[in-house]
This record gives structure tokens, C-alpha cells and sequence, in this order.
């Protein structure tokens, strides 16, 4: 049994199904198969994007952007 | 009925609340309505009845709408009875599918929606009417039953942009007992004045995930747009803006489950649990990967307006199908506003096609003017048939 995900679909996938299975139970198994590979795929997917170390995880919303490059808008429109 | 004869009474003698005075409207039972049981709460293990209004709602009475009612919302319960006031056999759409069919069946002029992945748009776009997403932050989520609070967005839906203005100018605003309210200057939006905008037809990674007919209609409407004044230009965002769909993925998950997971142990339901297998280390990453996504869409706004996608890849689907939320959820991940304006009806379904356009942070002027010349080139749709049959091919009907 793998402790921790590997970051290619196929070890997530092979961990996740696992954790299904003693969680769950076989028919779990089946019945979550596609969402598993959804999962899978989207883990390894963003695994596989690096970032810079100060990217910090907390979303606060999307910043209030300078009002430039020529619009006469912003937010204080 | 009290409240509308005071109402009455209050617009006799010249007084009025604002600008919705004695204006009715339906709210999605996702918020909290006092006096009004919270449907999907009771679903989830919760009972009773609200004993207050969702930041939102309150913002909608204070501009004098009267809230006649809630509006279904389907949940692990299915979609019946809501239909597709176009065609019954088709969907309405996703969880916002009762605020979408109720303005498009001309039951209200406007509702309360919110958008997860995109439930505030898309289902507006399937029943041919307008509706806008603002940005995360904008519009208060306190009262709002959460599906995940960093997605969950309150939303506006109504007949036109005229309308959906005096929406969003009702319940945009700092809500100081929201946490996630944003402080950020706020004037109301006028649409007196509309100017032809400059538009980013977005070309890629969107497009991708349409149907060919619905690609078909969208060149129609860029040139509709271009032709009548507007400066549309092709953009491509970066190539890895594709994880955005990896990541909603992934936060919606996690975020639901460990809200949900108790009510759903309790329920027997296995799906949201799923959620609850996500790792931390990519939950937390997906979260850090939503600024650089963020600011690869800044750079696609860079020199427009607005971005211009499809609302969704089609038409409704058949039956209860909720519709795929690819191009929406995007616009809830990195929290930018949004909107829907209805592009005709689609040639083999007769049902309602929507176009989606989205704007730079916090800048709602901008999206809902340019929402607004778009519709008023394009046209709006009149109002369905009470009685919409199954495979409908009507000619659009424009006003």
C-alpha cells in the first residue's frame, strides 16, 4: 500500500483506489471508479505545475487591479 | 400580500424604499429567507425555519423587492420538478435551475442565483435570459449554505441587463459580517451610456469544449458584434491555463467534503466523500495555482474589456442532465465577474444559446455595459410558449 501519493495518474490512482477499498469497500470501488480517475488525473495534473515559494494558498479573492492600460475604468468606476 | 399592499400604499404617497420598490422577486433556496424554510439545509440534516435573511436577501428588501418565494434547488434529490420553460423535456440546468426557469417562464423578473462551478450562469444561458456573477467578494455570502466556501458566488438573474443592474446594485457591497467581503470602492452601475467594447474572443482551451454548433454560433455573434461597432479581437490565454479545470476540481471537492462529510455519513450519500480522500498538499496547491491562473486571464484582458467564451458547450440537455460547467467554472476560480447574454436560439433544439463574457476584477461597469450593447445589438428573446413542445423550431422571436 502506498502512504502517500505518487505524483504520476497511475500511482494517485492505485493510492486512491486503495484508500476507497478500506474505506468504502469493493462496490465503492466501482461506483467511484470514474470520479477516482477524475481525481487522479487532476492531482497528477496539478502536481506537475511548479510555483514560486511566496504563493501563498489562501484565496482572498482576486486582487483590485490598477486602473491602467488605457481604460477609463476601474473600480471606481 | 401584507408587505406589497405596504408597499402600494408607500408608492402612493411618493415615498420609495429604492429601486425595487414592490418588485418581486425569487430567491434560491441556498439562502437564508426569514420566515421561509431553508429546503436544501433540511436536506442536508438541518430542520426549521430561517430567523434571518442572507446578507444578500436583506440587500434585495432594502431596495424594496418583495422575496414572494424560494426557488428550487436540486441536490442530491435530483432535478424534478423543474423544467425548462422552453421545453419540457429539457433541463433548465444545474443547481440555479429553479432562479433560471422562474425568470425565463416570466414567473419574476429577477432572482437570486449562485454559482459554484457555474450554476449561475449557465442555466440563466439555457433558459434565455441574462445573469451576472460578481466578483468573488462583491456580493455577500453570509446566509449563503455553503457547497464550498472559496467558489460559492452569489448571483443576479433577470429578464435583461437593464434589470440585471438594478439587481447587482441592490446586493453588491461590503458586508462586514462576511468574511470574505471585499472593501472595495463601490459605485452604483449605470448603463445611460453604452459604448461598443472592445472584446477578447477567447480562441482557445474554450472553444475546445464546445460543441461544433455552438463554435458555429459564437463566429456568428462576434461578427454580429464587430459589424455593429465593436473592436473584437482574438486572444489566446496560456497554454496551462487548462489545470484551472484540474483545480476547481479538486477545491470543490475537498471544500464540500469537509462540509458535508458529517450530513453525509449521517445520509448514507458516498459521492461527497471522495472529496475527503484529497490530500492536503493538493488541496493546498491547487489553492496557491488559482493567483498565477488569475493573473494569466488579467493578461488576456490586458487590451479588452471583456473575455467572450460560450455560456455553455450547447444547448440544454435532455431530461435532467445538468449541463458540463467547463466554461464557467473557470470564472469562479479565479473569482473574476461574469456574465450571460442569450445569442439566439439553436437551429436543431430551438432552445436558448448563451454567450459569456467576463471582466477585470471588481470592474461590474464594465461588464454589465458591455453585457448590456451586446444584448442590445444581438436582441432578447420574447417570451416562451406556455406551452413549449418537444422538438420546438420557431424562428427566434426578438423584441
Amino acid at each position: 500500500m502506498l502512504l502517500y501519493p505518487a505524483q504520476d495518474a497511475a500511482h494517485i490512482r492505485e493510492w486512491l483506489t486503495t484508500r476507497v477499498l478500506e474505506e468504502f469497500g469493493d462496490e465503492a470501488v466501482g461506483t467511484l471508479r470514474a470520479d477516482i480517475d477524475t481525481m487522479a488525473e487532476a492531482m497528477a495534473k496539478i502536481s506537475a505545475i511548479q510555483l514560486q515559494d511566496e504563493t501563498e494558498p489562501y484565496f482572498r479573492g482576486p486582487e483590485v487591479p490598477d486602473v491602467a492600460h488605457g481604460h477609463a475604468d476601474g473600480p471606481n468606476e | 400580500m401584507d408587505v406589497a399592499t405596504q408597499l402600494d400604499a408607500e408608492a402612493r404617497r411618493g415615498s420609495r424604499r429604492g429601486p425595487l420598490h414592490g418588485i418581486p422577486v425569487g430567491v434560491k433556496d441556498q439562502f437564508l429567507v426569514a420566515d421561509m424554510p431553508c429546503r436544501v439545509a433540511n436536506t442536508w440534516g438541518r430542520t426549521g425555519t430561517s430567523t434571518s435573511d442572507a446578507g444578500a436577501v436583506a440587500k434585495l428588501r432594502e431596495a424594496g423587492a418583495i422575496v414572494i418565494g424560494t426557488t428550487y434547488m436540486p441536490d442530491r434529490f435530483g432535478m424534478a420538478p423543474t423544467r425548462n420553460p422552453w421545453n419540457a423535456e429539457y433541463s433548465p440546468g444545474a443547481s440555479s435551475s429553479g432562479s433560471a426557469a422562474a425568470v425565463g417562464g416570466r414567473l419574476v423578473p429577477l432572482t437570486l442565483g449562485e454559482s459554484t462551478g457555474g450554476s449561475g450562469i449557465r442555466p440563466p444561458a439555457f433558459c434565455g435570459v441574462a445573469a451576472i456573477k460578481p466578483t468573488y467578494g462583491r456580493a455577500s455570502r453570509r446566509g449563503l449554505y455553503p457547497i464550498s466556501w472559496s467558489l460559492d458566488h452569489p448571483t443576479v438573474i433577470a429578464q435583461s441587463f437593464e434589470d440585471l443592474a438594478l439587481g447587482y446594485n441592490a446586493v453588491a457591497g461590503y458586508d462586514p459580517d462576511d468574511a470574505t467581503s471585499a472593501q472595495v470602492p463601490l459605485d452604483p452601475v449605470s448603463l445611460e451610456l453604452l459604448e461598443p467594447p472592445r472584446i477578447g474572443f477567447v480562441r482557445n482551451h474554450f472553444p475546445d469544449e464546445a460543441s461544433e454548433a455552438m463554435n458555429d454560433r459564437m463566429e456568428k455573434t462576434a461578427r454580429q458584434l464587430a459589424e455593429a461597432g465593436a473592436v473584437v479581437v482574438d486572444v489566446e490565454l496560456d497554454a496551462d491555463f487548462d489545470v484551472i479545470w484540474d483545480v476547481w476540481t479538486l477545491i470543490v471537492a475537498a471544500e464540500r467534503a469537509a462540509f458535508h462529510s458529517q450530513h453525509s455519513a449521517q445520509l448514507d450519500a458516498v459521492a461527497p466523500t471522495l472529496g475527503e480522500l484529497v490530500p492536503a498538499s493538493f488541496y493546498l496547491h491547487a489553492q496557491r495555482l488559482r493567483k498565477p491562473l488569475t493573473d494569466m486571464a488579467l493578461r488576456a484582458l490586458r487590451d479588452v474589456d471583456v473575455l467572450l467564451t460560450p455560456a455553455a458547450t450547447g444547448p440544454a440537455p435532455l431530461g435532467d442532465a445538468g449541463g458540463d460547467n467547463v466554461m464557467n467554472s473557470p470564472w469562479a476560480t479565479t473569482g473574476l465577474p461574469s456574465a450571460t447574454f442569450n445569442i439566439g436560439l439553436d437551429d436543431e433544439t430551438g432552445l436558448p444559446l448563451g454567450a459569456q463574457i467576463a471582466a477585470r476584477p471588481f470592474c461590474e461597469q464594465t461588464l454589465l455595459g458591455a453585457g448590456a450593447w451586446c444584448e442590445s445589438v444581438i436582441g432578447r428573446l420574447s417570451a416562451p410558449s406556455p406551452l413549449a413542445l418537444p422538438s420546438h423550431h420557431s424562428e427566434p422571436n426578438r423584441k
